[in-house]
């Protein structure tokens, strides 16, 4: 990160409230931009809805970072933005769909499930497939292994913002870890990587 | 991680991805590689995992998300100044345009309910203890002579006490339009050639008397009873 961005989310906050911003606004989306993108994708499975997503957060997040009350951590707070924003597109598109379709939702979800793991991972560069493979976890495993191994979050972070006790997310955890090590084994046999 | 130093099956399981991910503190790491000596399967399982996984910490996933979100700041101000363009043309004028309307829409609403809701018309206190005659009385009315100028106290009386105000016109024109009222008090009572009333009992107007006179309002009928109870009659 440049050295003329802010650094510290209390002195972001207090200048962007203040009226300076311009700095402050970039810091924090500098900041959070790569956090906040990758739970989008998570939940979106989509790089450019992801995009689309985390720029709609950040805006969302600077329009009400004077109400922020510090009680959790910016990332906790961020977090439950993105999710919450997520799950409204998500919502929405299934709508749209439905809509324009004019057929029951189950229609919805046989077409953005209709990728497996394996093909995804056909038509990607492979952090990219890394990254939309996840998606095909259960969303609680999904979820931690992301937080833990991407974002380098604490269990009692994660906990908090799952509202999943330590030890389910250890168990979860675990699971997501074999998973992946299957999948990725299964691909490697294959060549693939 | 137990006290007794002795990890389950289970909390070796759960620290192995924290294990192979070296997120664990020195101590954890002794004690992990200590215990996993129990299990084999677990040591099995470590060992693939790591050699599955040795590739993807290789990876460079700052790196793919950067290229990702490289423009997202600009982005981000580019749509903040947008709208607060938006904002400084629009915002007052939506800041009290919404109030406005919504005003407007609850005073069009009250009005036209007040208007369309007239207030019933209020029985006093004496009317509604008026008493009841029995059928007898009632007919006997019918039987009694009264003068045309009787008539006139009769809604008199009717003006003086049971109703108040407006509606005590309202109720006499109801009563002067009810054809019941019409066809049998009036036609009847101001009967010119008879000076005294003989109602005949067999006759079709008496029977379309006593079928119809549950048809009278309540409030219609409680007059006509008052109007009764005052007038002076001769049996």
């Amino acid at each position: 990160m440049s050295n003329l961005l802010i650094e510290n989310d209390n002195r972001i906050i207090e200048e962007y409230c203040n009226g300076d911003s311009e700095l402050a606004a970039t810091s924090f989306v500098r900041k959070y931009e790569k956090y906040v993108f990758s739970i989008a994708l998570r939940y979106l499975n989509n790089f450019e809805d992801a995009d689309e997503a985390s720029q709609d957060v950040f805006l969302k997040a600077l329009n009400n970072l004077h109400k922020f009350k510090k009680k959790s951590s910016i990332k906790t707070w961020l977090y439950r933005i993105t999710v919450n924003h997520c799950n409204n597109v998500i919502r929405s598109k299934r709508f749209r769909f439905w809509s324009r379709t004019e057929n029951n939702f189950t229609e919805y979800e046989k077409n953005i499930k209709s990728e497996t793991p394996y093909q995804i991972l056909e038509n990607n560069c492979f952090e990219e497939r890394f990254l939309l493979l996840l998606g095909t976890l259960p969303k609680k495993q999904r979820e931690v292994f992301s937080l833990r191994y991407f974002d380098n979050l604490k269990y009692e972070e994660i906990s908090k913002m799952l509202g999943t006790s330590v030890g389910g997310l250890k168990s979860n955890y675990y699971n997501a870890t074999k998973k992946i090590a299957t999948m990725l084994k299964k691909l490697k046999e294959k060549g693939e990587i | 991680m137990s006290n007794t130093g002795k990890l389950s099956y289970k909390e070796m399981q759960e620290l192995l991805p924290d294990y192979v991910f070296d997120r664990l503190s020195e101590n954890e790491k002794a004690i992990f590689e200590q215990e996993i000596e129990r299990y084999p399967d677990l040591q099995q399982e470590l060992s693939e995992v790591r050699s599955v996984f040795g590739r993807l910490n290789q990876m460079d996933f700052n790196k793919t998300l950067g290229d990702y979100t490289r423009n997202t700041s600009v982005k981000v101000k580019q749509r903040l100044s947008a709208k607060s363009k938006r904002s400084s043309y629009f915002g007052n004028s939506f800041k009290y345009l919404v109030p406005t309307a919504a005003l407007i829409f609850i005073a069009y609403f009250v009005f036209f309910n007040f208007i369309k809701t007239k207030p019933e018309p209020e029985i006093v206190e004496n009317q509604k203890s008026a008493p009841l005659l029995s059928e007898q009385e009632f007919l006997s009315i019918f039987t009694s002579n009264i003068e045309e100028g009787e008539l006139i106290d009769i809604s008199q009386n009717l003006s003086m006490n049971c109703l108040s105000g407006d509606d005590i016109e309202e109720a006499i024109e109801d009563l002067a339009s009810n054809d019941f009222f019409n066809d049998i008090m009036l036609s009847h009572l101001l009967s010119s050639d008879n000076d005294e009333l003989e109602i005949d009992y067999s006759s079709t107007f008496y029977y379309e008397f006593i079928n119809n006179i549950s048809l009278i309002e309540e409030n219609v009928f409680q007059i006509i009873l008052k109007e009764i109870e005052d007038v002076e009659i001769n049996l």
